[in-house]
């Protein structure tokens, strides 16, 4: 009987650990449109040559979110 | 065992009674509605081709930013073309990508996306003069004739409001959180009240918060009920994924009109309507979505549609500021 209570309790520690996994692997989105065109902008050598660091890339990041996604 | 039935019994009734108690203290909020009294713009007469910022003077007039026509235009209470400023280059009176705009009693401001700081024009659209600034801009309203206040984008992820003279100097500033956040996650919209309230609306946090003119807050509230957006690591930056509010709106009464994001039952369309003390009284949808909204000095909303090939002009029609005006 306490042998069965100890597995269960592994059991549960693991779908726990499991459920915290997943979980933060869900604050981790697939990209969507904004977010290519923020990679996209970010990785163009002449854009950060010529942009203030990112700080346009982030700009229009956020104008898309506001105006294309929904 | 019985012990154990009363116990059930009693969890059960204080079940029942805290979901009732929650379902008595709810208080209702209003549906309001929309009136459309204007539109501008449509696919066949080549008017408006994606339009980014809208501003209406005392005399009605509607200015409005075209980011793919790389203009600024200027329309009267009907509708109609008065005219139009603008080609693409960085050049005065040119622009790689106009957003926001903004109007004093004399001038209309108009930011680029590519090009930081401010053009200036007259009513008339005439180029006056470029205030040069070193940061770029994140939301900004004109005070009055001679003061600008400016959510400014800086490096080190502060979180500040500037308020500039018409030369660009700084004269205030004005931490609206302590604390340092992570990426993008202090990005704001605000607005101000008559009485030169501030109410902020974060991009991506759920959180709208009033302040008072001498910077004390008042009130802070969420309306989402949410803790955390999804974010992505792109590149060296880690970028929130979920917008939360779109933009924030303050009209003549001090009621405070919020545009959701992702996170509402219509997302880009549904706007809250909070009273000045952050309470949640009414709600209306947008026929199409927005990503923003704006409220002139005779509290029409005005909204895009048709993916920016159109603006929408509004009466609301909420039965409670009729019967207070009734009363009146």
């Amino acid at each position: 009987m306490r042998k069965k209570c100890k597995n269960l309790n592994k059991l549960l520690i693991l779908v726990v650990l499991f459920a915290v996994i997943l979980s933060l692997n869900a604050s981790f989105v697939e990209a969507g449109g904004c977010e290519n065109a923020f990679m996209r902008c970010v990785d163009d050598p002449i854009s950060s040559i010529s942009m203030v660091g990112g700080v346009v890339c982030i700009i229009g990041y956020v104008f898309c979110k506001k105006y294309i996604e929904r | 065992m019985r012990k154990r039935k009363i116990c059930m019994g009693v969890l059960f009734l204080a079940v029942l009674f805290c979901s009732r108690l929650q379902f008595i203290l709810a208080e209702e909020v209003r549906q309001v509605s929309l009136e459309e009294v204007l539109s501008i713009g449509n696919l066949d007469d080549n008017i408006l081709f994606q339009w980014a910022g809208v501003a209406v003077d005392s005399q009605n007039y509607i200015y409005v930013t075209d980011a793919m026509d790389y203009c600024l235009k200027k329309f009267d209470c009907q509708g109609n073309l008065q005219k139009k400023i603008g080609r693409k280059g960085q050049g005065p009176g040119e622009f790689l990508a106009p957003r926001l705009l903004d109007c004093s009693r004399a001038y209309i401001y108009v930011t680029d996306q590519y090009v930081p700081g401010f053009q200036v024009f007259n009513k008339d659209l005439k180029f006056q003069h470029r205030i040069p600034l070193r940061m770029f801009i994140n939301d900004f309203k004109v005070i009055s004739d001679s003061e600008i206040a400016v959510a400014a984008v800086t490096s080190d992820q502060t979180c500040r409001i500037l308020v500039l003279n018409t030369k660009g100097e700084v004269i205030r500033k004005f931490h609206y959180s302590e604390k340092k956040s992570s990426l993008m996650m202090n990005w704001i919209d605000f607005d101000f009240d008559s009485r030169k309230n501030l109410y902020i609306a974060y991009n991506f946090q759920d959180k709208i918060v009033k302040f008072d003119p001498q910077g004390k807050k008042l009130w802070s509230h969420s309306l989402m009920k949410m803790k955390h957006v999804k974010k992505k690591k792109i590149g060296s930056f880690i970028v929130p994924c979920e917008i939360v509010y779109k933009d924030i709106a303050v009209d003549s009464t001090g009621k405070v009109y919020v545009l959701s994001g992702e996170f509402s039952k219509n997302p880009s369309r549904d706007v809250y309507v909070l009273d000045p003390e952050g309470k949640q009284k009414a709600a209306l949808t947008l026929p199409e979505g927005s990503h923003c909204i704006y409220i002139d000095g005779s509290d029409f909303l005005y909204s895009r549609a048709g993916d920016g090939i159109t603006l929408k002009k509004y009466r609301i029609i909420d039965s409670e500021r009729q019967a207070e005006s009734m009363n009146k």
